[in-house]
């Protein structure tokens, strides 16, 4: 029989190897920290602006400020978070990095704001290296876009924030395939991503305007061939009051389908001596009549022949009278 | 200036005899000014440097004798009731070191009461009032400028106090028995030098010195084979050097051992030359990573 050896057990021991693995690749990824709500200054640029200022915030809205309503729903927003800050604290520490002698936001501005409308003294943060200009945008980026009260002019914003930066950084165009590994999105996604970020300037001033509120919305116009039913739905568009959430009923009376609606139907008549008549009024006329021979095998006993025969005539005067028109 | 932690939080693996050791190498083989700190309620090591005295409110418990400064008839005085603890940072009190019987050591010790009130702070409050106390009150410029070293003996938890050690340090010694149960309590510590690590900014990491092996038996094979696998899956984290099973450990922790410190035996001393031999070890891991 052989001795008896002894070993620590696998569970225990692949534990301590894959803590100690853990803890020396990742040292620092974590660096958390209580801080101080005064070492902590907002992004002046950050994409998820309020339409509030810090003193609107603390000293109470004007009535008479035309932008009164939308402050007043911002702060409410902002009174909601404090709410639960009051009850759970700050449950996600916000996200900093060191910037001269304070620690600028990356994200978790609301939380800040929330956070000193309550009075707190400090707040958790985690405390990231410095990030180059891409790479925080495309920080803020990843933090907005999977939140539902995002509105597409935020997106947008942050969107343009970071092609810029991704121009500056890398010297290149941002494009639809790197949008697609960078967000991480399905390449139809991506794909509307980059409509909204090449669209024209009219679209995007109704992104602005929060009259477009819809990525599908913005690729079907950007990618859309007629041009002048495009810029026909745009004007129709700017002139909506509110948010436009379908472009199904601009575009049957516009563009193509517009066309169509144009034509007028001769009505039916069930005497083929009728049509006999007209077909011959017609080709008598000094326009027409040089296209006689067209017209010479009618089966005036068929309704089908005659019906045909019509058809072509009808085409026929058309070419004549709009070359005579141009 | 160094922070040396000694953490596991199985008891009886030898935290308070690691810490003994390292405070005394420091203070008398290599004469730096050494400042030990007891965190571990139960006050053994502070015993070992000072007069400990029973708590008249908790009989188990153990404070501080009167501070040598301390004269009740000075005005200085008058808010102070003569003793000093280091679980005064947790209850915004001073700290007053005490002097020992070597030179350039100084202790500030365990308060059984206070340090067990500091562990169970509820949740919500921990972070203010626990975690970050011992770390602002080491780099205090008086603590800063005064210490080569600091020695920390921890008590057998993963609670707050254990927490606002391992913050505050900027090395972690974890002594154990090559046996299972001390074995899995090197997991909780490794678990908790990795959340520190993680947390902390990059240029100040905490430094893992690593696992001493104490109360090495060289008889049997469970020690030796526990070694061995210990060291198969942290190979960079086991030290070479070992602390034996002796019974002169025990005999230097009685009241009135002579001589007092293991450094104090003749220089051919087996327990002696070993516990050199892993304070070198240790101090070159310390340097490799500075």
């Amino acid at each position: 029989m052989s001795k008896k050896r002894f070993t620590i057990a696998p569970d225990l021991a692949s534990g301590l190897r894959n803590t100690i693995q853990s803890a020396s690749t990742n040292q620092g990824q974590l660096h958390y920290d209580m801080m101080s709500i005064d070492a902590i200054e907002p992004d002046p640029e950050n994409p998820r602006k309020l339409s509030i200022h810090r003193n609107e915030m603390l000293n109470g809205l004007n009535t008479s400020d035309p932008n009164y309503q939308t402050k007043q729903a911002d702060l409410e927003a902002l009174n909601d978070l404090a709410e639960s800050i009051k009850r759970v604290g700050v449950r996600n520490a916000i996200e900093v990095y060191k910037e001269g002698q304070k620690y600028r936001i990356i994200s978790g501005e609301r939380r800040y704001l929330a956070s000193i409308l309550l009075g707190q003294k400090s707040i958790p943060a985690r405390i990231n290296p410095k990030p180059d200009e891409f790479n925080l945008r495309y920080m803020q980026w990843v933090e907005n876009i999977n939140r539902q009260d995002l509105s597409l002019r935020e997106k947008y914003i942050n969107l343009m924030a970071m092609a810029e930066a991704y121009q500056k950084t890398h010297n290149a165009e941002i494009n639809e395939k790197m949008l697609q590994d960078l967000i991480g999105i399905s390449s139809s996604h991506a794909y509307r991503y980059y409509c909204l970020l090449r669209a024209d300037k009219r679209i995007i001033d109704l992104v602005r305007a929060g009259k477009l509120n819809n990525l599908k919305i913005v690729q079907e116009l950007v990618s859309m061939k007629d041009k002048g039913a495009r810029e026909q739905i745009i004007s129709w568009i700017s002139s909506s009051k509110g948010e436009v959430t379908s472009l199904e009923n601009y575009k049957t009376v516009a563009g193509k389908k517009a066309m169509v609606s144009k034509a007028i139907s001769l009505g039916k008549v069930n005497n083929s001596n009728i049509a006999k008549y007209l077909m011959d009024i017609v080709l008598s006329d000094a326009r027409f009549n040089k296209h006689q021979h067209k017209f010479n095998n009618i089966d005036w006993s068929s309704a089908k022949s005659i019906s045909k025969a019509f058809q072509a005539l009808f085409k026929t005067m058309e070419t004549e009278l709009s070359s005579e028109e141009a | 200036m160094s922070i040396i932690a000694v953490v596991n939080n199985k008891g009886g693996v030898g935290k308070t005899t690691t810490s003994r050791i390292l405070a005394e190498y420091y203070s008398i083989v290599k004469n730096e000014r050494v400042l030990a700190l007891d965190m571990d309620p139960q006050a053994n090591f502070s015993n070992r440097y000072l007069k400990m005295e029973i708590d008249p409110y908790q009989q188990e418990g153990r404070i501080p004798p009167l501070h040598s400064t301390y004269d009740p008839n000075s005005p200085e005085d008058r808010d102070w009731d003569g003793r000093s603890s280091i679980a005064g940072i947790f209850f915004g009190e001073m700290v007053f070191p005490y002097t020992t019987y070597i030179d350039t050591l100084e202790i500030a010790p365990s308060h059984s009461s206070k340090l067990l009130l500091a562990e169970a702070v509820i949740r919500e409050e921990v972070v203010q009032k626990v975690y970050d106390q011992l770390s602002k009150f080491l780099t205090l410029d008086d603590v800063k400028n005064s210490y080569d070293k600091i020695i920390i003996d921890t008590p057998p938890s993963k609670g707050p106090v254990t927490i606002s050690v391992v913050r505050a340090a900027t090395d972690l010694l974890i002594p154990s028995i090559m046996e299972p149960q001390p074995i899995e309590g090197i997991y909780g510590m490794i678990h908790l030098w990795k959340s520190e690590t993680l947390r902390r900014p990059e240029n100040r990491p905490l430094n893992l010195l690593g696992v001493l092996p104490n109360s090495y038996d060289r008889r049997g094979i469970i020690h030796k084979d526990h070694y061995d696998s210990l060291k198969n899956e942290m190979p960079d984290y086991v030290l070479e050097s070992k602390i034996g099973r002796r019974l002169i450990y025990a005999e230097a922790d009685a009241d009135g051992a002579a001589p007092p410190s293991i450094f104090m035996y003749p220089e051919k001393n087996v327990a002696r030359q070993e516990v050199i031999y892993a304070c070198q070890e240790i101090d070159e891991r310390m340097n490799a990573n500075v």
